[in-house]
């Protein structure tokens, strides 16, 4: 026989019962959610990783991958060498400018012609055909034959494979921007390390060919610029207009810049430890202007920016050691003295560059 | 006799027991205590508040005092939560069955849970992504405050031409074969200064 003591304890078990179970439910329902949350956290982790690669491989495009951007150095590349172009341009540094004319065209057989005409200053003209350069000096009734290896001549800028060029600097789509009356797509070219200026190239949209060019050190100085003022991508161009107005003049004196026949003469100078993209591009004896002494010549570059390395036997006793930079340009220089020869170091490239391919220069099997 | 009170409660006497125990109810206050009793505890536990006050205006001297003392839930709550567990396996099963979610309950939490492990997992992710970006654009930036070294004209006095003695003259000759006349008329003001001479020695 039960009392009310009983009925009461028995009551109240079921009521504990039922409380705990209402704290039990909200406890498995904790459970259950936390579970639920594991699951869906593994389940999105594997989404992204999926994911992630493709976010590294965006990354990937902006670090110079950017097929589309690689594309367009192709285009500038192939436009400036394969199109008949004539226009105005004009040059600008940190604290000069000079206008100059340039007409160029590929001829039936692949050889490249152009006329180079400076605007300003003194009467100069150049008439490259393919590398081979004859620069026309009517004040010195003097032109110097040269081969074409360092000189940046717009708006054949890109001198290397668009796709190496794109090793060694992110490139990136820029803007759209009309410039000279056309549109024009610009393309960044961020360097990788140190070893190089920035450049901004701005290509016609149709053709590709270069409108504008600029080239800005590490701390986003411009330090030079190319644009055309005027260009003309349509017309035809009339072979004389390729042919230097002095051509026949009598009485010129012939200055032979090289003397090696081969732009890859052995000329016994190395450079060890060249910086990241840099390779040798010719490697020739020249001598310069109203000089016998035979110096020897090394082309070194990245696609883009060029370094020569100049050696000739050492006029003074001693070591030599200066570096600097041209007061007008982005070129930079440094001097060494490596055995009884004095090498010069000069680029289009920070002074960090120069300095180190200099430290690298060596006569080949000796230190 | 409280054992047919409750089996009357439950309706579960026949017809003469629950006379028998319906008349007993009327002729003892104890008896109609009890019962009274009974149903202010089946009424706290179905939480009828309203019959709840009701009884709790009944004398003290009954058995049923000490529940119309906790009659208030929270304080019958608080005291439970003191207790210790007891297991009843079957009884949460059925506890459980009774309290399951509707599917479409079930179906907000799963949502809510999905839509949760989502902002986590996205926030890890923004978090790393940003973390690794900053680690790529660390070097650029650090590159960009390496002081860089001096250039002509701006840490030493710029040197003309005339007093580089030697070879080092050759520098603007140098400097006129590397531009090739690229650009003619900048070379003619183009003058190469020497910004920093870090070893100089002659016999």
């Amino acid at each position: 026989m039960k009392v009310p003591g009983d009925q009461f304890i028995q009551w109240r078990a079921d009521l504990f019962e039922l409380c705990r179970l209402q704290r039990l439910t909200a406890f498995v329902l904790a459970v259950r959610a936390a579970f639920s949350l594991i699951t869906l956290f593994s389940l999105f982790m594997l989404f992204a990783n999926a994911f992630w690669v493709e976010i590294a491989a965006a990354r990937d495009n902006r670090d110079g991958r950017d097929p589309e951007a690689v594309e367009w150095l192709e285009r500038i590349s192939k436009a400036s060498r394969d199109l008949l172009y004539t226009g105005v341009f004009v040059h600008q540094t940190l604290d000069n400018s000079s206008t100059s004319r340039v007409t160029h065209m590929l001829d039936r057989q692949g050889v490249e012609h152009e006329k180079i005409e400076a605007l300003d200053g003194p009467l100069r003209e150049i008439i490259r055909r393919n590398e081979e350069m004859f620069c026309y000096q009517p004040d010195l009734k003097t032109v110097r034959l040269d081969r074409r290896a360092t000189g940046r001549f717009f708006p054949s800028l890109i001198t290397g494979n668009p796709k190496a060029v794109a090793e060694n600097y992110r490139v990136k789509m820029g803007p759209v921007e009309r410039i000279a009356g056309y549109d024009c797509q610009w393309i960044f070219l961020e360097p990788k390390d140190e070893m190089r200026y920035a450049q901004k190239l701005c290509a016609e949209m149709g053709t590709g060919l270069l409108l504008r060019a600029r080239t800005y050190n590490d701390r986003n100085q411009m330090l030079e610029q190319f644009m055309f003022t005027q260009l003309d991508v349509s017309g035809s161009v009339a072979k004389l207009s390729l042919k230097s107005r002095y051509e026949q003049s009598p009485g010129w004196q012939r200055d032979y810049s090289v003397k090696s026949q081969t732009a890859d003469t052995d000329t016994g100078w190395i450079v060890k430890n060249l910086p990241a993209g840099f390779k040798k591009v010719m490697e020739m004896v020249r001598s310069l202007t109203g000089q016998t002494q035979p110096i020897s010549h090394l082309v070194f570059s990245d696609g883009l920016s060029h370094v020569s390395v100049f050696a000739e036997p050492s006029a003074v006793s001693g070591k030599v050691t200066a570096s600097g930079a041209s007061d007008d340009a982005p070129t930079t220089f440094a001097i060494r003295t490596v055995a009884d020869y004095q090498v010069t170091v000069m680029g289009e490239v920070p002074l960090a560059t120069v300095q180190l391919i200099a430290d690298g220069v060596s006569r080949r099997g000796r230190q | 006799m409280n054992e047919k009170l409750s089996a009357l409660m439950d309706g579960e006497l026949d017809r003469e027991t629950a006379a028998i125990a319906i008349r007993a109810l009327g002729n003892s206050d104890p008896q109609r205590q009890h019962w009274d009793c009974y149903h202010l505890i089946g009424d706290v536990l179905r939480g009828v508040e309203q019959t709840r006050d009701a009884h709790l205006n009944l004398t003290e001297q009954t058995v049923c005092s000490i529940v119309r003392r906790r009659a208030s839930a929270d304080i019958i709550f608080a005291q439970l939560a003191a207790e210790p567990t007891v297991l009843a396996p079957a009884a949460i099963r059925q506890a459980r069955s009774a309290t399951r979610a509707t599917p479409i309950q079930q179906r907000t939490r799963f949502a809510l849970a999905m839509a949760a492990s989502v902002v986590t997992v996205s926030a890890i992710g923004v978090i790393a992504f940003k973390q690794q970006q900053g680690s790529l654009s660390a070097p650029s930036q650090i590159a960009q405050q390496t002081p860089t070294r001096p250039l002509a004209g701006t840490a030493a006095a710029p040197l003309s031409t005339a007093t580089l003695k030697g070879p080092e003259t050759r520098v603007n000759d140098y400097l006129l074969v590397h531009r090739q006349f690229a650009n003619p008329a900048a070379l003619q003001a183009a003058v190469l200064k020497r910004s920093e001479q870090r070893q100089a020695t002659g016999q």
